[in-house]
């Protein structure tokens, strides 16, 4: 099982040049503190416009800075945009490559093509492109680390001969990943031999499908690149805290604000109509179980109802906290990525102090974590 | 999250009285479709200042310019024109009527003001389709207040259009309420194209200095639509989450 945490970077309304620049070092130490304690990888997505969620547009800046005070954590670069008006494929391998090189072949690379018209109506992007952008990103750029000579002539892009250079530190190249929101994304995934990153939330059964499904696929996958990168992660919340009490307090109202300010943007299929957006993305808004065909279907909808908590959550005591990352991982998943915070639901020093009881208390029950932190630890477990 | 800041008295000014106990469904039949969507180019406000504090903007908040032609049903036939605002209850999307047009029978007028807070102006709604265009004039007391079309409509697949339910501002028993109001449809042909909006009176349809700015798509298509009782009701100054109210 491995560890890692993932970030946002929210930042709380009203914005000062202050809280934003609060937002990113407080993330850097806590990241910083994550390497020391023997997580395994930091996340940091890419998001544009997206005003108190996520002030994260330039995260291979912040995987930068991480590289250059950091040893061993994995970098992981995603997910990167993989749509034309945001990000040109030939940036993407050429920054990926460049932070790889930097952080000595610690580079992991997540893609995604964006959800929200916020981001892609922000790039004059339309909707319909994604998917075959991403498909074409994906297949290109291990080409661009690995080839001398690289051309395309596709439909997002075109580009006569040219040597992509600096190439990453790892041979062949970086492991890739994708940013999962929708069912069936986890199947496109295997098929191209890339990482399942999970990002929202699902139930166990739901979760224990998804990890069976890639399995099978990917085991006679078409890989993109020359690596396959074979696992599944998901995304959960931490806060661990000896008192399990508070810990639900302040966890209760760490989702509750991760759930509104992911709704403050706009879902493209809300106001653009396109195939290449029928299945909402993740902690859809008013997205009804079983609503099978939204063209036909008057679901409940019930707007005082409030999401029920998911399944596993990560938030609890030390024993808690066990206890679901075991059933996790009775579900096949690999990984779990913790989102830390949200906006400022957990102030700074407690995050850091939820990470270190974390890493004393739970990371050995899985086997991880520092030596010199296990010593005198208690490893058994109801 | 954003709340919106605009005042009550504002958001219910001319807000019709509504029955919504004794509701019966109403059942329009089958009748086309048209909206242009815009991004709301807000002038020297910012988008809260278009909702009641109930509700919370979208980012960026789209203008939804929309058409119904009904061909005939219990009402009669007529053409609704109303234009929205999408925002959030609680976490769920919704589009505030900030004013609607009818051309049709009194009856239509009534039962749709009565039964869900419609409160449409009598004015006359021009409605065309030809292959390259679907195009909607509207104007009251000879007054043009919109003018747009889709342009070069290509065929998408039914399940690709979602509809957002209206937040319709109504007075129950002389209480100012949002009605949620969801038309029950089944989407049977929809059509896409590039919106191009003519002309457009941001005064006539209570956004003040803001109006449509950035486009971003038309969508044509044709439906059956029935309205059903409303379900839910919300109080505007508090949240969908607090503020929330069933239909007996």
């Amino acid at each position: 099982m491995e560890f890692g945490v993932f970030f946002e970077l929210s930042v709380p309304r009203p914005f000062t040049r202050e809280s934003e620049s609060a937002a990113y070092f407080d993330a850097l130490a806590q990241a910083t503190l994550a390497d020391e304690l023997g997580f395994d990888n930091a996340w940091v997505v890419e998001h544009h416009f997206l005003e108190e969620y996520s002030h994260s547009s330039a995260p291979e800046l912040f995987l930068t800075a991480l590289a250059m005070q950091t040893e061993r954590i994995g970098l992981c670069h995603g997910a990167v945009v993989c749509v034309p008006g945001v990000n040109h494929p030939v940036r993407i391998a050429e920054r990926a490559a460049a932070l790889d090189i930097l952080s000595r072949g610690r580079l992991q690379l997540g893609t995604a093509r964006s959800s929200t018209w916020t981001e892609l109506g922000g790039f004059c992007n339309e909707p319909d492109i994604t998917k075959v952008s991403w498909d074409e990103y994906v297949q290109a750029i291990p080409r661009m680390w690995t080839q001398d000579s690289f051309s395309f002539d596709g439909v997002s892009f075109r580009m006569p001969a040219r040597n992509v250079i600096p190439k990453p530190v790892q041979k062949p190249h970086p492991p890739m990943w994708v940013a999962v929101t929708s069912p069936g994304t986890e199947l496109e995934a295997a098929k191209r031999g890339l990482g399942c990153l999970g990002v929202s939330a699902q139930s166990f059964a739901a979760q224990e499908r998804t990890v069976e499904k890639y399995r099978e696929v990917i085991a006679n996958c078409d890989p993109v690149g020359e690596v396959v990168t074979d696992k599944v992660h998901s995304m959960n919340y931490l806060f661990c805290h000896e008192d399990i009490g508070y810990a639900s307090k302040v966890g209760r109202n760490f989702i509750n604000r991760f759930s509104f300010l992911n709704t403050n943007q706009l879902w493209s299929r809300e106001v653009f109509p396109s195939s290449a957006y029928r299945s909402l993305g993740n902690l859809a808004p008013g997205k009804s179980p079983g609503r099978s065909d939204p063209a036909r279907s008057r679901p409940e909808d019930d707007p005082a109802k409030v999401k029920p908590l998911p399944e596993g959550v990560t938030i609890g005591d030390p024993e808690h906290i066990i206890a679901a990352i075991r059933k996790w991982e009775s579900a096949g998943v690999d990984g779990i990525n913790f989102l830390l915070s949200c906006v400022d639901a957990i102030p700074h020093e407690e995050v850091l102090e939820s990470l270190r009881l974390f890493a004393k208390e739970v990371m050995p029950a899985f086997g991880k974590g520092r030596d010199d932190l296990k010593v005198g630890v208690k490893l058994e477990v109801a | 999250m954003l709340r919106g800041n605009r005042s009550i008295d504002e958001v219910f000014n001319g807000a019709p009285d509504v029955d919504v106990e004794n509701l019966e469904p109403l059942e329009l039949g089958r009748l086309s479709w048209l909206q242009l969507n815009y991004e709301l180019l807000v002038g020297d406000g910012y988008r809260t200042d278009f909702f009641p504090p109930g509700l919370h903007p979208t980012d960026p908040v789209v203008v939804n310019l929309q058409v119904w032609d009904v061909d005939d049903g219990p009402a009669g036939p007529f053409r609704l024109a109303q234009v929205r605002l999408t925002c959030r209850a609680g976490v769920r999307i919704r589009a505030l009527q900030t004013n609607s047009v009818i051309d049709g029978t009194d009856e239509a007028r009534r039962r749709l003001s009565s039964g869900w807070a419609y409160r449409p102006v009598a004015g006359s709604i021009d409605f065309k389709r030809f292959n390259n265009r679907w195009s909607a004039e509207v104007a009251v007391d000879g007054r043009p207040v919109l003018k747009g079309h889709m342009s070069l409509p290509q065929p998408l697949n039914a399940a690709d259009l979602q509809h957002i339910a209206n937040m319709n501002a109504g007075m129950v028993d002389g209480e100012a309420l949002l009605l949620q109001v969801e038309p029950a449809i089944t989407t049977l042909g929809v059509l896409r194209g590039a919106p191009v909006l003519e002309n457009f009176d941001p005064e006539f349809w209570n956004l003040g200095d803001a109006k449509p700015g950035f486009p971003v798509i038309g969508a044509g298509a044709d439906l059956t639509m029935t309205l059903p009782p409303v379900r839910f009701m919300q109080d505007p100054v508090k949240s969908a989450i607090h503020g929330t109210r069933k239909v007996a």
